[in-house]
C-alpha cells in the first residue's frame, strides 16, 4: 500500500488514505474543513451561516496560552467513572462542573463559557501550539501571524507609541507572521521586571544624536543590503525611540498596583502576567498573551494541578475575570482560555498523555454568553459531542468579536491570501 | 566483498609488528605498522551471521598497505555492541592487535558496566583527529621551505600543492623527521580515503556551481579579507575577532592564510563552545530536569566529546545506548531530557537525527508522508525495554526520619534520574490505535521502517531478524540509526551542518526530508552525505571541507524569498548574529579574549551526591548529609570556574553562553535576543523586537562595552591619536578599517561634544555590527 499510495499525487493519496479510514476504520483523518479546502471549495462550517451577534464587541484580547496541553478532564470538563482524574468534580452557580482542582475558577463559573467539544489532529506540542497561537497549520515557507496582528492589519495600531500587541513570559515567536515586523508583539520576559531599560540615564535627546552616529555608520551596509531583516530592525529601532518617549510607560510597572490586588493575582509569574495584562489594556494595548509553562502533565498531574500551573491558574484567571468585572472592563475584553491540546481520557496514576480529539477552551466577557457550556464530550472525555468547534472555527470566533472582517483576506508577501481562521465559521452559539 | 557495515579506526601504537598477510601476497609475513581495523560484515555467508575484521598495514618497506589477517567473527549475544564501541575498547587496550575480537569485545564491555557500577563514567570513546593543519611550511634538503598543503601519499613520497597551484613531489626520507611524521599521520587517518580538504571542497563547489548554472545564476563575488575573517570567527570561534586578531590576519602575507586560519579556529577554545551552544538548541539542553535532578555530569559529558572531537556517530550512538545514572553517567541525559515521554523522546530523536517528519504518526499515520503510525510503535519498541526512572519510591521512604524534604531533593535527586533495561518489551499499541493491523493493548515488535523511493536502502539487518532482546533492542535500533549505510543519518546531519553555516538547509525544513526531491540541490545533498560518510562523520573535518569552499567564502545574499524559488547558494545567506554569537562577541568587547578562557565546572557536586547503592542505605544518605553539612559555607556548587573566575557586571556574569546558566534565565540578554528556551527543539531565533533595541541602547550591555575599564576602551585609550582611536573602533566591532570620509565624520563627532565611549555605543546599535555579512 504504501508504494501503490507514493504513486499518487498529494491530493489523490490524501483522498484515498481519507476514504480508506472512513470505510475501514470508521474514523475520520482530517477535520471536516481540511478536505474541502484542499479543493477550493467553500469550506464546511460548524456553524450556521447567519452572522452571529457580538461583532466588534471586544476592544481587548487577553490570551491566556497554557503550554503543554491542559487536561481537559481535570479543568473545565471534569468526569466521573473510569477517565476520573486524581480529584473529583464542583457543582458551580452556573449549573455545570468544574474540576475541584479550580476552586477559585469555579466561583465565576457564571461569567465564562466553556467550549468543551474542541477537535483538532496534532497531539505534538510545537505544531498544536503554532495552530492554536495562529490558526493555520505550521507550513515550512510562510510564518502565519497571530490575532494581535490580524487585529492591527484591519484595525490600524491601538496606542500611538507603546505596541498593540503584547506577550508577557515568552518571546514573540513571530507573532507579526508575514505582516509588517512592527506588528511583532512586545516581549515582557519577566512580569515584574516589567519593561527594562525602557529609560537611558543621559535622556532620550543623547540617545537620538548618537542614533544619527549610527546611521552614519551604516550608510553602506544598508545600501548594500536591501534586506527584509535589516529593514525590521530599522523599524524597531524607530518604535523603541517613540516607547522610550512615551507617557505611558509606567503601565509596564506593577509597583504602582495595591498590595491587596497583587495578592488576589497571586505571587506567579502568570498571576503577574494577568495584572500586567490588565493595566496595558487599561493604557491602550488591544491584544495580550499571557503565558504559562509546565501543562505538560506526564506524570505529575496530582502535583502539577495542586501547587503548579494548575493552582497557579485557578487563583490567576479568578482574579482577572473579578477584577475586570469590578472596573468595568469585562464588557469591552475578551477573555481567552486556549492551550494545544487536551490530555487522554485514560489515568496512569501519576499523568496523562496528548490527546488533540477532544479538549476544552474558555471565552469570557465582551459579547460572549454567560455561564454556557458549548457542546461537549462524551462520558469518557475521548470524543466531541456535537458538531465539534476546530481550531479554525475558534479563531474565527474570537476574530468575529474582536470586529475583523472573516470575509476579507489579507494578501501575503508571496501573493497567497490569508485569513482569520483560515475561513472557518465562528461559532455563534457562544455570543450572547 | 561488499561492505554492509564498515566500521574503521586506527590504532596508536604497536609500530613494526609482524603480520600475516591475505590477497595477493597471502601467507606472507610483513613487518609494518597497524593502520586500522576493519569489520566487514557478510551480506549472505552460509552461516547467516559472520563479521570478516581485516587490518591494513603499512609496510615501509614497501610504502604499501596491506590487507592482513582477515578473521570471521559471528555475531551473537558476545558482539551484541560490535561497532564503535568495542574498537573503542580494543583501543582502550592499547593496541592488543590478536584479533581476539570476541573474548576483548566482551572482557571489556564488562570492564566497562564494573567500572560504571564503580560510578566512574565510562570512557569509551574514539579520538580520531586530523592533524591541526594539512597546510604547513614543508622543509625537505631537497626543496627549498614551501608553504603548501599535502595533496598524496604514496609510495615513499608525498604531494604537496601550493597556494598557486604548483604541486611538487618530495621524498618521505628528505623531510625533516616532524615533516614526515605528520605526513604519515595525516595518510593513517583516513586511509585510502584521504582527499585534500582543497579538492574536497573544490568537488562541493562544482556541484554549488551546477546548480546555479541551471538556475541561470553565478556566484557571488568573494569576500574581501576582512568581511571573510568577521564570518569566520563567528561562524567557527563563535564569536567576533578582536582589533588585534584582525590586524594579525591582515598583516599575515601568507597566500594560504585563510585555510589556515580556518584551521586555527576550527582548534580553539571557542569552536567547542560554538559547538556546545548548537548543539544545546538542538538538543534542548536544560540544567534542571526536575524533581532535583540536574544535567550537569550531562552537559559536562557534551563538552569532553566535544574536545576530543568524537565522530557523530558515535556521540550519538553512545546518547541513545548509554545505562546508569545521571549522576555518574553523563550520555543517559540524552533519554531523561523526556523521561515519563519515551514516544516524544522517539520522535525527537528521529527528527533531529534523521529528518523523519515522524511526528505525526505518534497519533496517527502521517496524511501525507509514508509513516504509519504502525511504523511509530514498531520503532518505539526497540524501546520497549528501556525505563527512563526518575521516581525513586524506596529511597524516599528509607531516608524518612533521615533527611527532611529539602535534604532528600539535593541528595536523592541525582540518584533518582536513570536509564535502566527491564526485563521484558513494554511497548504496546496505544488505547486508542484505531487500525485494522494491530489492536489496542497489543505488543508492538520491534521493526525498523525501511526506506522508499530512491531511499531504497533497508539499512543493515540483523542476520535472523531482529533479536527482540531486551538487552538488545536498543542498541540495535542505535547501530541501524548512526549506521553510515543509514542513508538519512549522513544526509540529516550533513544537512543541518551546511544550514548552520550558509544559514539555510540545502533541504527546508532540515526537520523533514522525507522527499529528497524537496532539495533545492539534491545532487548537492548526496554529495555532502557522501562526504559526511567519507570523514566517518567527523564534523570538524567536514566543516573544515565546507568552509574552505568558494561558496561559502563569497559575498553573502539577502534573505531569499522561499516562495519564489529554492536558494541555490551563491553564497552564505547575510544573518543576525545568532544570541550566543551576539553575547559572546559583546563580551569579547568587554574583557577580550580572556573570556575564552573561563570554563563552568559543575559536574562534581552532582557526582558528589552519587550513591552507588539501589536503593541508597540509611548510612549513605547520613554521610552525604553530613558532607553538605559541612560544606555548607562555601559558596553555590553552581557558580564554580576552572580558568579564573569571570568577572561580574551586576547580575550578569560575563562568561560565554556555553559556560552559564543552560538555558540563561527569562530575562537575560540571550533570551531576548532569541536563545531558545531549550522546551523545542531548533528553536533559536534570530528576529529583532523592541525590547532587544531597550537592551543595546540602555541596558547593561551598553555599561560593560562604554565603561573605562572594557577592552574595547582601554585599547582605544592606548592611542592619543584619535584617528587611531576611531581605527580601533572600526575594526573591533565591525572587523574593518574606516574609510578616509568615515575617519573625518567621526573626528567632526569628537569636536563636537561626543566622547569615545559616546561613538561605541553607536557603533553597538549598528545593524552592521548585529549582522554577519
Amino acid at each position: 500500500m504504501k508504494e501503490f499510495t507514493s504513486r499518487l499525487d498529494c491530493l489523490e493519496r490524501r483522498a484515498f488514505m481519507e476514504r480508506c479510514a472512513r470505510l475501514a476504520l470508521g474514523v475520520t483523518v482530517l477535520p471536516a474543513f481540511g478536505a474541502a479546502k484542499e479543493q477550493g471549495a467553500e469550506p464546511q462550517t460548524s456553524a450556521p451561516q447567519v452572522k452571529p451577534s457580538g461583532f466588534g464587541s471586544a476592544k481587548h484580547i487577553i490570551f491566556l496560552q497554557l503550554r503543554g496541553g491542559m487536561s481537559h478532564i481535570d479543568t473545565f470538563d471534569p468526569k466521573e467513572g473510569k477517565s476520573k482524574g486524581p480529584k473529583g468534580a464542583l457543582s458551580t452557580k452556573a449549573g455545570f462542573q468544574i474540576s475541584a482542582f479550580l476552586p477559585n475558577t469555579a466561583k465565576v463559573a457564571q461569567e465564562i463559557c466553556v467550549i468543551r467539544s474542541m477537535t483538532a489532529k496534532v497531539g505534538v506540542h510545537e505544531a498544536a501550539s503554532y495552530l492554536m497561537r495562529t490558526g493555520y497549520d505550521p507550513r515550512g515557507t510562510i510564518k502565519h501571524p497571530m490575532l494581535g496582528a490580524w487585529a492591527q492589519h484591519y484595525l490600524g495600531t491601538s496606542h500611538a507609541s507603546i505596541p498593540s500587541s503584547v506577550c508577557i513570559n515568552g518571546n514573540a515567536d513571530s507573532g507579526n507572521g508575514f505582516f509588517p515586523a512592527t506588528y511583532t508583539p512586545l516581549a515582557i520576559l519577566d512580569p515584574s521586571e516589567g519593561l527594562q531599560h525602557a529609560q537611558n540615564r543621559e535622556g532620550i535627546g543623547r540617545v537620538e544624536s548618537r542614533l544619527d552616529i549610527s546611521r552614519e555608520v551604516d550608510r553602506a551596509f544598508l545600501e548594500k543590503y536591501p534586506d527584509s531583516n535589516v529593514g525590521a530592525y530599522n523599524a524597531f529601532y524607530d518604535a523603541t525611540v517613540r516607547l522610550m518617549k512615551s507617557s505611558d510607560l509606567k503601565a509596564f510597572d506593577l509597583s504602582s498596583e495595591p498590595q491587596a490586588v497583587k495578592a488576589s493575582y497571586g505571587e506567579s509569574d502568570f498571576g503577574k502576567g494577568c495584572l500586567l495584562a490588565r493595566r496595558l489594556l487599561q493604557a491602550g494595548v488591544r491584544f495580550i498573551e499571557v503565558k504559562s509553562g509546565g501543562w505538560d502533565m506526564h506524570n505529575n498531574l496530582e502535583e502539577g494541578m495542586e501547587e503548579g500551573p494548575g493552582a497557579e491558574f485557578d487563583k490567576a484567571y479568578a482574579a482577572l475575570i473579578l477584577d475586570l468585572k469590578s472596573k468595568g472592563l469585562l464588557e469591552s475584553t475578551l477573555v481567552v482560555v486556549a492551550t494545544e491540546f487536551g490530555r487522554k481520557p485514560e489515568f496512569s496514576g501519576s499523568g496523562r498523555g496528548h490527546y488533540p480529539k477532544v479538549f476544552s477552551t474558555v471565552l469570557a466577557g465582551a459579547g460572549i454568553r454567560r455561564g454556557y457550556v458549548h457542546e461537549g464530550s462524551d462520558a469518557l472525555g475521548a470524543e466531541p459531542v456535537g458538531q465539534g468547534v476546530t481550531v479554525g472555527n475558534f479563531h474565527a470566533t474570537i476574530g468575529w468579536a474582536a470586529g475583523l472582517p472573516l470575509d476579507q483576506p489579507a494578501v501575503a508577501p508571496n501573493g497567497r491570501p490569508f485569513s482569520v481562521g483560515n475561513r472557518a465559521q465562528p461559532v455563534a452559539a457562544v455570543f450572547a | 566483498m561488499e561492505a554492509n557495515r564498515a566500521a574503521r579506526t586506527a590504532l596508536p601504537k604497536a609500530k613494526g609488528k609482524h603480520y600475516t598477510t591475505c590477497g595477493n601476497a597471502c601467507g606472507k609475513k610483513v613487518e609494518g605498522e597497524f593502520l586500522r581495523l576493519d569489520l566487514l560484515r557478510l551480506p549472505n555467508s552460509p552461516s547467516g551471521a559472520q563479521l570478516l575484521s581485516q587490518a591494513g598495514v603499512w609496510n615501509p618497506r614497501t610504502h604499501t598497505v596491506q590487507m592482513v589477517t582477515r578473521k570471521t567473527l559471528k555475531i551473537g549475544d558476545k558482539l551484541r555492541r560490535v561497532r564503535l564501541p568495542l574498537l573503542a575498547a580494543i583501543l582502550s587496550l592499547g593496541g592488543a592487535l590478536a584479533f581476539g575480537v570476541e573474548a576483548t569485545s566482551l572482557a571489556s564491555k564488562r570492564a566497562a558496566k564494573a567500572k560504571a557500577a564503580q560510578h566512574e563514567t565510562p570512557r569509551v570513546t574514539l579520538k580520531k583527529s586530523l592533524p591541526a593543519t594539512p597546510w604547513r611550511t614543508w622543509t625537505s634538503h631537497e626543496i627549498s621551505q614551501k608553504e603548501a598543503e599535502l595533496v598524496a601519499y604514496a609510495a615513499g613520497a608525498i604531494e604537496i600543492r601550493e597556494q598557486n597551484g604548483r604541486t611538487t613531489t618530495v621524498r618521505l626520507e628528505s623531510l625533516t623527521p616532524e615533516d614526515r611524521e605528520f605526513a604519515q599521520k595525516a595518510n593513517r587517518l583516513l586511509p585510502g580515503a584521504f582527499v585534500p580538504p582543497s579538492e574536497a571542497a573544490a568537488q562541493i563547489d562544482a556541484l554549488v556551481k551546477a546548480g546555479l548554472d541551471k538556475a541561470g545564476l553565478k556566484l557571488n563575488s568573494p569576500t574581501a579579507e576582512e568581511q571573510f575573517v568577521r564570518r569566520i570567527y563567528l561562524d567557527v570561534a563563535g564569536r567576533i575577532p578582536t582589533a588585534t586578531e584582525m590586524q594579525v590576519y591582515l598583516r599575515d602575507e601568507s597566500p594560504s592564510k585563510r585555510a589556515r586560519l580556518i584551521d586555527d579556529l576550527l582548534h580553539s577554545a571557542g569552536y567547542n563552545s560554538q559547538m556546545f551552544n548548537w548543539l544545546g538548541d538542538m538538543l534542548r539542553l536544560k540544567d534542571d530536569f526536575g524533581k532535583g535532578v540536574l544535567s550537569f555530569v550531562y552537559q559536562e559529558w557534551i563538552k569532553e566529546r566535544l574536545e576530543e572531537n568524537t565522530h557523530w556517530d558515535t556521540f550519538v550512538y553512545e546518547l541513545l545506548t548509554a545505562e546508569g545514572r545521571i549522576s555518574s553517567t553523563g550520555p543517559v541525559g540524552y533519554l531523561l531530557r523526556d523521561r515519563g515521554m519515551p514516544l516524544d523522546n522517539l520522535s525527537n530523536t528521529l527528527t533531529t537525527f534523521l529528518g523523519a517528519n515522524v511526528a505525526c504518526a505518534q497519533c496517527h499515520d502521517h496524511p501525507m508522508a509514508e509513516w504509519t503510525q504502525r511504523n511509530f510503535y514498531e520503532m518505539a519498541a526497540f524501546f520497549g525495554a528501556t525505563a527512563q526512572i526518575n521516581d525513586n519510591k524506596a529511597a524516599i521512604k528509607i531516608s524518612r526520619g533521615i533527611l527532611d524534604k529539602k535534604m532528600a531533593r539535593v541528595i536523592l535527586g541525582p540518584n533518582m534520574a536513570k536509564v535502566d533495561t527491564l526485563p521484558e518489551n513494554r511497548m504496546t499499541f496505544p488505547a486508542d490505535y484505531a487500525y485494522k493491523d494491530a489492536a489496542p493493548g497489543e505488543t508492538a515488535h520491534p521493526h525498523w521502517i525501511s526506506w522508499t523511493k530512491d531511499q531504497t536502502s533497508s539499512g543493515p539487518d540483523f542476520p535472523g531478524g531482529i533479536a527482540e532482546d531486551p538487552e538488545k533492542m536498543r542498541d540495535q535500533f542505535a547501530v541501524w540509526l548512526t549506521n553510515p549505510e543509514n542513508p538519512r543519518f549522513a544526509r540529516a546531519i550533513a544537512n543541518r551542518i551546511w544550514k548552520k553555516l550558509f544559514g539555510l538547509g540545502v533541504q527546508e525544513p532540515i526537520s523533514d526530508l522525507d522527499d529528497p526531491n524537496q532539495a533545492s540541490n539534491p545532487a548537492l545533498l548526496k554529495h555532502l552525505a557522501d562526504e559526511m560518510k567519507r570523514v566517518h562523520f567527523d564534523l570538524r573535518e567536514f566543516q573544515r571541507i565546507v568552509l574552505n569552499t568558494a561558496a561559502y567564502q563569497a559575498q553573502a545574499s539577502v534573505t531569499p524569498d522561499l516562495e519564489a524559488g529554492p536558494y541555490m547558494f551563491p553564497g552564505p545567506v547575510l544573518r543576525r548574529m545568532s544570541a550566543e554569537q551576539a553575547w559572546d562577541s559583546i563580551l569579547t568587547l568587554a574583557i577580550g579574549t580572556d573570556l575564552d578562557s573561563y570554563k563552568l565546572s559543575r559536574a562534581d557536586g552532582v557526582r558528589k551526591m552519587d550513591i552507588p547503592e539501589d536503593p541508597p542505605s540509611p548510612a549513605a544518605m547520613r554521610a552525604k548529609a553530613e558532607m553538605l553539612e559541612k560544606e555548607k559555607t562555601r559558596r553555590s556548587e553552581r557558580d564554580i570556574y576552572t580558568g579564573g573566575t569571570p568577572p561580574r557586571s551586576g547580575r550578569l556574569t560575563l562568561a560565554r553562553a556555553s559556560e552559564i546558566q543552560q538555558p540563561a534565565r527569562d530575562a537575560h540578554f540571550l533570551r531576548n535576543f532569541g536563545q531558545s528556551d531549550r522546551m523545542i527543539a531548533d528553536s533559536n531565533s534570530v528576529e529583532g523586537g523592541v525590547t532587544q533595541a531597550l537592551l543595546m541602547m540602555n541596558g547593561d550591555v551598553q555599561n560593560i562595552v562604554m565603561g573605562n575599564k572594557s577592552a574595547l576602551m582601554q585599547g582605544a585609550m592606548a592611542y592619543s591619536d584619535p584617528r587611531k582611536q576611531i581605527g580601533h573602533l572600526y575594526l573591533s566591532f565591525l572587523g574593518r578599517n574606516p574609510s578616509e570620509a568615515e575617519l573625518s565624520f567621526m573626528q567632526q563627532q569628537l569636536a563636537k561634544d561626543f566622547s569615545i565611549g559616546d561613538l561605541a555605543w553607536a557603533f553597538l546599535n549598528t545593524r552592521e555590527f548585529i549582522f554577519v555579512q
